[in-house]
């Protein structure tokens, strides 16, 4: 790295590289986005003479260009004190702001074509930059290591340690943990694999041998018409079977030789049988933690705690850590470095307005069963009705989600209990609330009632059908409970 | 240095509805409808390119649906546009920013200053003739920053101005 002194106070631009690489990004997006075009342009038959088709196509890569051009000239970035302020747009002008001190990590990225033309794109990592995407996509990279040295330089960046420090192994699956996970999980989804990986082998036989297998199919389907109830009991019973082994084979892929392990900066999570799998989870990058077990886990006590983390990757990605928990005493272990007290659910228990049901089932199943029932009659006629049924299931499930349905709240947490047959319970601390709304609707407006969400870095949780006077009182303590407090976060 | 540490109770904590919200600038109003307008004739443009490129679309039977489609797609659109802009409203305050939005579904959000990330303002073309901007709050929230548009683009700096040397001083 040569020892070039930049004035990062002065906007700066791209290196000229950038152009060809927005360029290709802006190619990237597009293809992208015509895809199903371009498909159509290139099976459709007739090609003889040029067209607005080809005009259009011709006129793309111009346009593109262009583009490429005008991102690149509108885009400067400098430094001003403790900011990092990125102008760009074409039509729409955007200023970003970062504080310095916001940014997480700088990293440097180089693809064939950054080294090719001696360019590194920078990327900031911030906790609430996921969704902005905050990058300079080339620079020289000797300016990259530069402005990445300049800033950390700047001692406002946090940086973490790496020192190993020594932990124990708290909660190791047994092989009794692994079958009974086996035979709890959720058959009717792995029926559904096994259902999606049957018809793809069936979609491609039939490309393959189109003929015989048209014959084939129409003898056994008439086979199949004229069997008896065993036989369909038989594929019933089979299809259970097949679905309790792949279930099997799925939970022992995941969680084969699964173990937590902790000391005093986290959890490590280790499991899988061929792909390996090692999750590190900060105590201090944990949002909120719930737990959930559908209707037989439940009775059993078997139940998969979820670790709601900081981490824009992970929940893009949607890899929360999970992890199965096979005895009550293991929940207090894990919710512990996160929340110390185990007493959640004393006092009052705030629960959902009965309305809630038969308000799910006016609106929105209403309209769109009628509308199902509709487009259905000229098929199925009187039959189409049986879709009417779904204004029961709908009742049912929204009835028996009020009816379990427990708000609890704590000085420093709230806990949650929810569910349908299954239940789940959620644990979050008012310290790692972002942003709190309060929504209402014309009928919760009409009958004081309000929906509340909580967002956090973890995801957000929604409460929903409370009384309008709780949900203020909750709105209102959440801010001041974040305002107020001087514990970190993250 | 004096140390106060008072005993609060939660009828005490400051109330959010009580909070008088700034009303938006009112020429955003005229800003969304052009907006919303250029938006209805493009694709009422579309429709008519439809219709005439596509012959089996040159009935009467088409020509009344896909007006009617569009008018109500746009009209009621329109009209929500406006009620929910007279509903619209934004607070600062010291140590939070408030904003209200919505009409059918009306939303009021906090979000406390030692909560945010960053902050940006952009304003597209027809804000920028009616010099206004959007001021956008970035928190790690992994769902819903929170946009508050219509503000005068001198303000929506001042207020960007504001909250960032908020959140330096904050940490």
């Amino acid at each position: 790295m040569n020892n070039t002194v930049f004035d990062w106070s002065l906007p700066q631009r791209q290196s000229p590289a950038a152009l060809f690489i927005i360029f290709l990004k802006v190619v990237k997006s597009m293809i992208r986005l015509l895809l199903p075009l371009l498909i159509f342009y290139f099976i459709r038959g007739d090609r003889g003479n040029v067209n607005t088709w080809e005009l259009t196509l011709a006129f793309l890569p111009v346009f593109l260009l262009v583009r490429a051009v005008l991102e690149f000239i509108s885009f400067r970035f400098h430094i001003t004190g403790s900011e990092l302020i990125i102008t760009k747009g074409i039509l729409r002008k955007q200023t970003i702001t970062i504080p310095l001190e916001k940014i997480q990590a700088i990293h440097i990225e180089q693809n064939f074509l950054h080294i090719w033309t001696g360019t590194a794109k920078i990327a900031f990592d911030s906790a609430g930059t996921e969704k902005l995407e905050v990058e300079i996509d080339a620079v020289l990279k000797d300016k990259a290591e530069n402005l990445k040295k300049f800033i950390l330089q700047s001692g406002i960046v946090q940086t973490e340690s790496n020192t190993p420090v020594p932990e124990n192994r708290i909660i190791t699956l047994q092989w009794s943990d692994l079958i009974k996970l086996s035979l709890s999980s959720n058959h009717i989804e792995a029926f559904f694999i096994l259902l999606g990986f049957l018809l793809s082998v069936f979609n491609n036989l039939k490309d393959l041998f189109e003929d015989q297998f048209n014959k084939l199919f129409k003898e056994t389907s008439v086979l199949f018409i004229n069997s008896t109830a065993g036989v369909f009991l038989t594929a019933l019973v089979l299809s259970l079977f097949v679905s309790v082994i792949i279930s099997t084979v799925r939970t022992f892929l995941t969680y084969f030789n699964f173990y937590i392990s902790s000391n005093e900066n986290g959890f490590r999570i280790h499991s899988g049988l061929i792909n390996v799998r090692e999750k590190v989870v900060p105590f201090k990058k944990i949002q909120y933690i719930s737990w959930k077990a559908n209707w037989l886990r439940n009775k059993i006590g078997l139940s998969l705690l979820q670790f709601h983390a900081i981490g824009g990757n992970e929940i893009k990605q949607r890899q929360q850590v999970k992890a199965p928990v096979t005895r009550f005493s293991f929940i207090s272990l894990l919710t512990q470095p996160y929340y110390a007290s185990t007493d959640v659910v004393s006092g009052s228990r705030h629960q959902m307005h009965p309305s809630y049901a038969i308000r799910k089932m006016i609106w929105p199943t209403l309209p769109f069963s009628l509308l199902v029932i509709m487009v259905a009659w000229s098929w199925w006629h009187w039959y189409a009705l049986f879709f009417s049924l779904s204004l029961l299931y709908v009742y049912i499930s929204s009835y028996l989600t009020v009816k379990r349905f427990g708000l609890f709240l704590r000085e420093d947490a709230l806990f949650i209990q929810r569910g349908v047959l299954g239940r789940e319970e959620i644990l979050l601390k008012w310290n790692n609330i972002q942003q709190a709304a309060l929504q209402q609707s014309i009928y919760q407006r009409n009958h004081r009632l309000a929906t509340l969400k909580l967002h956090t870095a973890g995801g957000v949780i929604t409460i929903p059908f409370i009384t309008l006077d709780l949900a203020q009182k909750i709105f209102n303590y959440t801010l001041y409970k974040i305002e107020s407090s001087k514990q970190a976060w993250m | 240095m004096e140390f106060i540490n008072e005993q609060l109770t939660v009828k005490e904590l400051p109330k959010v509805e009580d909070v008088n919200l700034q009303p938006l600038q009112s020429r955003y109003l005229d800003s969304l409808l052009i907006q919303y307008g250029i938006i209805a004739l493009i694709i009422l443009a579309g429709l008519g390119a439809a219709i005439i490129f596509v012959p089996l679309m040159r009935t009467t039977f088409w020509l009344l649906s896909c007006l009617l489609i569009w008018l109500l797609i746009f009209l009621p659109g329109w009209w929500l546009e406006v009620r929910s802009f007279h509903y619209k409203g934004y607070a600062i305050r010291d140590k939070d920013v408030i904003f209200r939005s919505g009409w059918i579904v009306q939303q009021t959000t906090g979000c406390p200053f030692n909560r945010i990330q960053h902050c940006s303002v952009s304003s597209g073309p027809i804000d920028r003739r009616y010099g206004l901007a959007t001021l956008r709050i970035y928190t790690a929230s992994s769902d819903g920053d929170l946009a508050i548009p219509g503000l005068l683009e001198e303000d929506a700096f001042a207020i960007k101005a504001f909250i960032t040397k908020k959140i330096v001083t904050d940490e």
